[in-house]
């Protein structure tokens, strides 16, 4: 057989093995693409699963605080007026027993119109019945309630907002709450301010204090406090940039830039 | 030696298609029985008539043409997407009419019909590969691809048409006078041994099937 029919003869079984080859690799590249797929599938099923977690979460975080509220409201205000309404029962005379009862009558006036208020706030505090500019009206007026803080609130309409972070409202709300935990803890600020605005394709929520400030780079380095976390982690879950800014002295200003698109 | 290997686990795919057939006869590859029986017939003539000498290229023209349909109808109850379906469907009668125009006025009966078998094994690929490609799509990935018997089926199918695309272009080249003995020897050891593939494929689909279908009945 001369060689050059030979040299064809390998170069058709090589050809054929190569071709064989091929389909083998064309087989791995399937198996490689479907478990990078399955574990993609994996991942993003459980980013749902902890994204529904600190939903949950959150709510009840948010029921928690309100229900922290009433307490506090009911032992600080009601309680005390209650207690001096009851004072001055004990104290009741021949003499000042028109006077008392005026005092009583209001004492008593108050602390209706306290529970009174307190039954508004419970009625309308249901976060998916007012949205969240309205939670954080509430959460200022709360504040402004104590008279140890004065605040301010700047928004476009709540429609145009909530409609543009819906699905995201309550982890957002939650991580204002915590920032404003972390004003009122460590601040020592009286004055909170809250500006939101829209922008093209982003809102972003500026959320300012005259406190003592700190410096920013620090939180990287040392130990962070859970409540750092819990912004950071649940800022990264609804695609939110967290940028602090602060100098010791000059107040702090978180900045949260939501993208909504 | 590798003739009778593979003629034996030729054998062995109907054999076991009709001990498992109970399990299979639910399942798409119930179409195997009838089909494997014909194979092992035509290898069987096949293999009588070249020992004595006979060329009956006839009878390999009309079993690879039925061949080549039965495994796109196979296709055709597996692929998911109506296009796709389609595309397979459509393809019986063009496959069937181009072979009709093949031996009937090109390569002629007396000759293999080298032009529709590539054509159809090109096909095949094609198919193979849309299959794999519905496999890889995220509403399908909950089963298991290597737990599917057809996807066996399919595996042993692509490496065949592959790796027997060579060979079957230069069938009659392999089969010229010059090159008649070493031709023909390199024609059977890569065809052979891509039929031992193919058909060690059908039997391990077989298995499966029959496996899943335990699994089922242990689930229910």
């Amino acid at each position: 057989m001369p060689e050059q029919q030979q040299d064809i003869l390998i170069t058709i079984i090589v050809a054929s093995v190569f071709f064989v080859l091929l389909g083998i690799f064309l087989l791995v590249l399937l198996f490689v693409f479907l478990r990078r797929q399955r574990k993609n599938e994996k991942e993003k099923e459980e980013m749902r699963n902890h994204f529904e977690k600190t939903l949950l979460k959150s709510q009840i975080e948010i029921q928690d605080q309100t229900i922290d509220y009433v307490a506090k409201e009911i032992h600080d205000n009601i309680g005390q007026i209650l207690f001096l309404a009851k004072l001055n029962n004990n104290q009741i005379t021949q003499e000042n027993a028109l006077e008392k009862a005026n005092l009583i009558d209001d004492l008593i006036g108050r602390a209706f119109n306290d529970l009174r208020s307190i039954s508004h706030n419970l009625k309308n505090n249901s976060f998916h019945q007012i949205g969240l500019t309205e939670s954080i009206e509430q959460l200022l007026h709360n504040l402004e309630r104590t008279g140890k803080f004065t605040t301010s609130f700047s928004s476009p309409p709540s429609d145009e907002i909530d409609g543009m972070i819906h699905g995201n409202d309550i982890i957002l709300f939650r991580i204002i709450q915590e920032v404003v935990n972390n004003v009122l803890k460590h601040s020592g600020a009286d004055r909170i301010d809250i500006l939101i605005a829209k922008e093209d394709k982003s809102i972003s929520i500026e959320i300012m204090d005259n406190g003592i400030g700190f410096n920013p780079e620090g939180i990287g380095k040392e130990k962070q406090g859970i409540g750092m976390n819990n912004i950071y982690s649940r800022a990264k879950l609804i695609n939110t940039n967290v940028n602090i800014i602060s100098a010791k002295g000059e107040g702090t200003k978180v900045i949260l830039t939501l993208k909504t698109q | 030696m590798l003739t009778y290997i593979y003629l034996l686990v030729q054998a062995s795919s109907f054999f076991v298609c009709l001990y498992l057939f109970r399990y299979l006869k639910n399942s798409e590859l119930k179409y195997f029985l009838p089909y494997l029986f014909l194979t092992l017939l035509v290898e069987m003539i096949g293999f009588w008539q070249t020992s004595h000498g006979i060329r009956n290229y006839f009878m390999f023209n009309v079993f690879t043409t039925i061949e080549f349909v039965f495994y796109t109808f196979l296709f055709y109850r597996h692929l998911r997407k109506k296009i796709f379906k389609q595309f397979a469907l459509a393809f019986i009668p063009f496959y069937l009419l181009a072979v009709a125009y093949n031996l009937a006025f090109v390569q002629g009966l007396n000759y293999f019909h080298t032009y529709t078998f590539l054509l159809g094994s090109f096909f095949i690929v094609v198919f193979c590969c849309l299959f794999f490609y519905e496999s890889v799509l995220p509403e399908h990935l909950n089963t298991k691809l290597t737990m599917q018997p057809f996807f066996w089926v399919c595996t042993g199918l692509l490496l065949f048409y592959l790796g027997s695309v060579i060979i079957n272009a230069l069938f009659e080249y392999l089969r010229s006078f010059d090159m008649q003995q070493e031709g023909i020897r390199i024609y059977g050891i890569i065809n052979q041994s891509l039929n031992v593939i193919l058909y060690s494929s059908f039997i391990f689909a077989f298995i499966l099937c029959r496996n899943n279908n335990k699994t089922y009945s242990l689930q229910l």
